[in-house]
């Protein structure tokens, strides 16, 4: 028996798959189906440029008149992202839509990277940077940008 | 696209998509998602619009997206509406069901062309020179259904005109006794030795066909019999269509009248309170988006909809525990590696394809299927 949520997942992939956003990737685990794993590739033309980080995408079955939990793996230096790697976007809070689908929120992250919101601050220092010194914004960045690839490098090594 | 289509195979119901359409068929494409809820993607079950903006949605997706939100609105524009404000989508719920019946041969013959545009430009570069990327070209078109039809299908449709499709109301002389007897029944005359048939009286037929065609222009006659004809009156004769449950506002009522609530729906009384609040609400909510569907599902059905929806209400809250127990962010990366690696991959080439052309994108799709366990189909 499939349910509503279930199928309505295997479309959001289905839709990922055949029609994929410039720039962001993302499936279900192998094991379970409501926990996706995803990659989103910086923006070029803002300090997050060329990073690859890292998300998990976690459904419930109230699902999609409920968002999915979304919390970045890796580790972010970003006005917007909570040093757990939660994330303060409206869309996945009180202005989300049961229309919206995994594609949507992986573009809409995708453009937070891009637009940071300083005015509601989940990492304090990042929106006061951000704010008031820009070229140290960006090198804090960089460094996350450069961690970004350093997981993956690592672990292929293994 | 194999990721899908295996994800597709491991689901109980069949999930189509717009995408299941060839690429070069884009009105197709078109077409099948502007009869998609916006919420579910499926095919419209029970279509409703909003009476507030003009938006569509299936019954039980918009109820139940209306009781769960934090917001009375629109979930597609936004504009603050409430349930009174739902109302039946007669016309696209008659759109939809004609489609469900078109869809697959619609896909086939949409199939059939793309494969048929193969196989001739294959043989065509078996027989003669012409360098490839002219070839490619054409193949990219937007013209592939025209030309198909112009100079590929006609021989062939000639061939494939020997079966005849009839009206399974047409008669047909028996090869053996000469009679006339109904296409539909010919096969069954004949085995059983060719039997008197009852043949459809024209009498009867004509009667039909009166009424079909006074029923037609809606009453536009103003006659009697024009008016008898018309779909909407012959409901008041039979008994009257039944009405909605009203919303319950639970927190005025003691927990003795919740209970007879619950009793009076004939619904269960297990559970705490909270519980009963929330099997009465969705029972509500099932029960009046049944309301709005052709094909209304029998009571005890949709007490077996409830049933599951709170099973797997319960289920969702052991996982959140078992979630909470698991924190270890680094080590679950980790656990992940193969499979984040794979969409690394996967998102570079759809940087790479929106930019240089499509080439990248074969790469992608060269990547195994992930497979999908049973889980899917699991409650």
């Amino acid at each position: 028996m499939s349910t509503a949520c279930r199928r309505r997942l295997i479309r959001d992939f289905k839709r990922l798959s055949t029609d994929p956003p410039s720039g962001v990737s993302g499936s279900p685990c192998p094991d379970n189906i409501m926990v996706w794993n995803a990659v989103i590739f910086g923006p070029s033309d803002t300090p997050f440029e060329d990073g690859t980080f890292k998300l998990t995408l976690t459904f419930d079955e109230s699902y999609p008149n409920k968002p999915p939990t979304v919390k970045f793996l890796s580790r972010m230096f970003h006005p917007n992202v909570y040093a757990t790697g939660e994330l303060c976007l409206d869309i996945l809070q009180n202005r989300w839509s049961p229309t919206y689908d995994v594609a949507a929120i992986l573009t809409s992250v995708q453009s937070l990277l891009h637009d940071p919101n300083p005015n509601s601050p989940a990492n304090a220092e990042a929106a006061q940077l951000y704010r008031e010194n820009m070229k140290e914004y960006v090198r804090r960045v960089k460094t996350t940008v450069e961690e970004s690839w350093m997981d993956g490098v690592v672990e292929q090594v293994k | 696209m194999d990721l899908a289509s295996a994800l597709a195979a491991t689901g109980s119901d069949d999930v189509s998509d717009p995408s299941d359409f060839p690429e070069n068929f884009g009105d197709l494409r078109t077409l099948d998602r502007t009869l998609r809820c916006p919420i579910c993607k499926d095919l419209f079950n029970a279509p409703v619009l909003l009476a507030t903006c003009g938006h569509s949605f299936c019954s039980l997706c918009i109820r139940e997206a209306l009781k769960e939100g934090e917001k009375k609105e629109c979930p597609a524009c936004r504009i603050p509406t409430q349930e009174s404000s739902i109302k039946k989508n007669i016309v696209l719920e008659e759109s939809v069901e004609a489609y469900k019946g078109a869809r697959s041969n619609v896909l086939f013959l949409a199939n059939d062309a793309v494969s048929r545009k193969r196989r001739r430009e294959e043989s065509a570069n078996g027989t003669d020179e012409t360098p490839r990327p002219k070839r490619m070209k054409r193949q990219s078109s937007d013209h592939v259904l025209q030309s198909v039809d112009e100079d590929d299908e006609r021989p062939e449709e000639s061939e494939d005109s020997e079966v005849e499709i009839l009206d399974s109301n047409a008669l047909v002389d028996c090869p053996i006794c000469n009679h006339k007897v109904l296409v539909t029944r010919i096969n069954a005359h004949i085995d059983a030795g060719c039997p008197e048939e009852q043949l459809p009286s024209d009498k009867g037929k004509g009667k039909v066909q009166w009424a079909k065609l006074l029923a037609g222009p809606g009453g536009k006659t103003g006659s009697k019999f024009g008016r008898r004809g018309a779909g909407g009156d012959t409901d008041r004769s039979s008994s009257p269509p039944p009405r909605p449950l009203a919303k319950v506002s639970y927190h005025t009522l003691s927990n003795k009248q919740v209970r007879m609530l619950l009793q009076t729906q004939g619904l269960a009384e297990t559970g705490d309170r909270k519980q009963w609040e929330q099997r009465h609400a969705q029972w509500i909510t099932l029960y009046n988006a049944n309301l709005d569907s052709s094909k209304a599902k029998s009571t005890d059905q949709l007490k077996r909809d409830l049933d599951k929806w709170e099973r797997l209400r319960a289920r969702d809250e052991k996982e959140k525990e078992a979630r909470m127990s698991r924190v270890d962010a680094k080590g679950y990366e980790k656990s992940q590696n193969e499979h984040f690696a794979k969409l690394i991959v996967q998102a570079r080439a759809s940087v790479q394809g929106k930019s240089n052309g499509t080439l990248v994108k074969g790469e992608a799709e060269s990547d195994k299927p992930i497979e999908i366990s049973s889980d899917v189909e699991t409650v």
